[in-house]
């Protein structure tokens, strides 16, 4: 350059503050101007655009799918494992406990076959059945709960105290006690101020 | 620009009236071309559109809209102009000789034949050189948010501008 450093910083200072001969030659041009076809193809491009809807990202579905996916099934096996870990009695535990399981031990693999998973047990749960269920059941035939006509509620508000304490009698007596019970269960709903032990007694 | 983001047409009408001249202008001096600053406006304008959703408020939209120019216009240098993409890799001292003064007789001195010396000494700048000046010019932008656009130091865009404003001076001396 054959200017000087010091006459050169001078013109960039001049010319970044606008007052520049530069400057004011450049700003005489005549301005340019977009062609309006091309504003207007612009213009229709942005409605285009604005009038789709808003695009998730590529991935986002997807994504969001298969992470649903995977906490569906992690919260399965979860709440399946902990099902059965509940379910099995403390006595089937303490036995699985004691008994030596040669299941556990290594399997041969010399015969280089296949180890194949064992099937899962079914485990099946007892509950306790109450003393009085028991009576009832052992005190019930096969006879005695099959169908047989019950009487409607209307019929049975219009029986009177002596028609339930004959047929309740004729149950006993028949060896239908769960039938008979039935009887007097509603005996005691439809005739609160009677008892019927004392009746079947005074009878 | 936000406004747009969020679906509103008029506000990209209000942005795009706003800029389209000053952007445009820009491009035909920076390119010398109209065909070409057609397609480099258009694509410009079609990433905007495009990439509404993305935009965050980081800078002046004026700058943002700048980045986006000039990432389209080495584009379109390494496509269509070798010689001019170069420009924009090469540091700018290596550029320093590319366009010695041709001293001319002054024999136009009026308005008229100053605009055409200037117009014809800006072709005459290595394209990164003339992108800075015009840049300045045609949208006000500063040094530093030049250095943004070009995604370079303040320094190098000081050094820049300084060749191009050096060049231009030189070549104007007959014609002040």
């Amino acid at each position: 350059m054959n200017s000087r450093p010091d006459e050169t910083e001078q013109a960039l200072t001049d010319y970044l503050k606008g007052d520049s001969d530069l400057s004011a030659v450049y700003q005489t041009a005549d301005k340019i101007t977009a062609p309006e076809h091309l504003s207007a193809r612009i213009k229709a491009m942005a409605r285009e655009e604005a009038a789709q809807p808003r695009k998730h990202r590529n991935w986002f579905i997807p994504t969001a799918l298969a992470a649903s996916l995977v906490l569906a099934v992690i919260v399965y096996f979860t709440v399946s494992r902990q099902t059965v870990e509940q379910k099995v009695p403390p006595v089937a535990k303490q036995e699985q406990e004691s008994t030596p399981a040669p299941q556990q031990q290594a399997p041969k693999v010399a015969d280089n076959k296949p180890i194949q998973p064992k099937p899962q047990e079914k485990i099946v749960v007892k509950e306790p059945v109450p003393d009085h269920i028991k009576d009832l059941l052992q005190n019930t035939s096969r006879h005695d709960t099959a169908d047989y006509a019950y009487p409607s509620a209307k019929e049975l508000r219009s029986w009177s105290v002596q028609q339930w304490v004959k047929k309740i009698k004729q149950l006993r007596n028949e060896g239908k006690h769960a039938e008979a019970a039935r009887y007097i269960t509603d005996f005691n709903k439809y005739q609160p101020q009677q008892d019927i032990e004392l009746l079947l007694e005074g009878n | 620009m936000e406004a747009w983001r969020d679906g509103e047409v008029r506000a990209f009408d209000q942005l795009f009236d706003r800029y389209r001249d000053m952007l445009y202008g820009y491009l035909v001096r920076q390119l010398g071309n109209p065909a070409a600053a057609d397609e480099v406006f258009q694509d410009v304008w079609a990433a905007l559109i495009k990439n509404r959703q993305g935009y965050t408020v980081r800078a002046k939209f004026r700058t943002y809209l700048f980045q986006i120019v000039h990432t389209k216009l080495i584009d379109y240098y390494r496509q269509f102009d070798r010689h001019s993409a170069l420009s924009y890799e090469q540091h700018a001292e290596q550029l320093e000789t590319a366009s010695e003064e041709q001293d001319c007789p002054a024999a136009q001195v009026d308005q008229q034949g100053k605009l055409a010396r200037l117009f014809s000494l800006l072709e005459q700048l290595p394209a990164v050189q003339r992108d800075i000046f015009l840049m300045h010019e045609e949208s006000g932008l500063g040094l530093s948010e030049i250095a943004e656009v070009m995604n370079i130091s303040r320094d190098t865009a000081k050094s820049r501008l300084r060749y191009a404003v050096e060049k231009l001076r030189r070549g104007m001396r007959h014609y002040q």
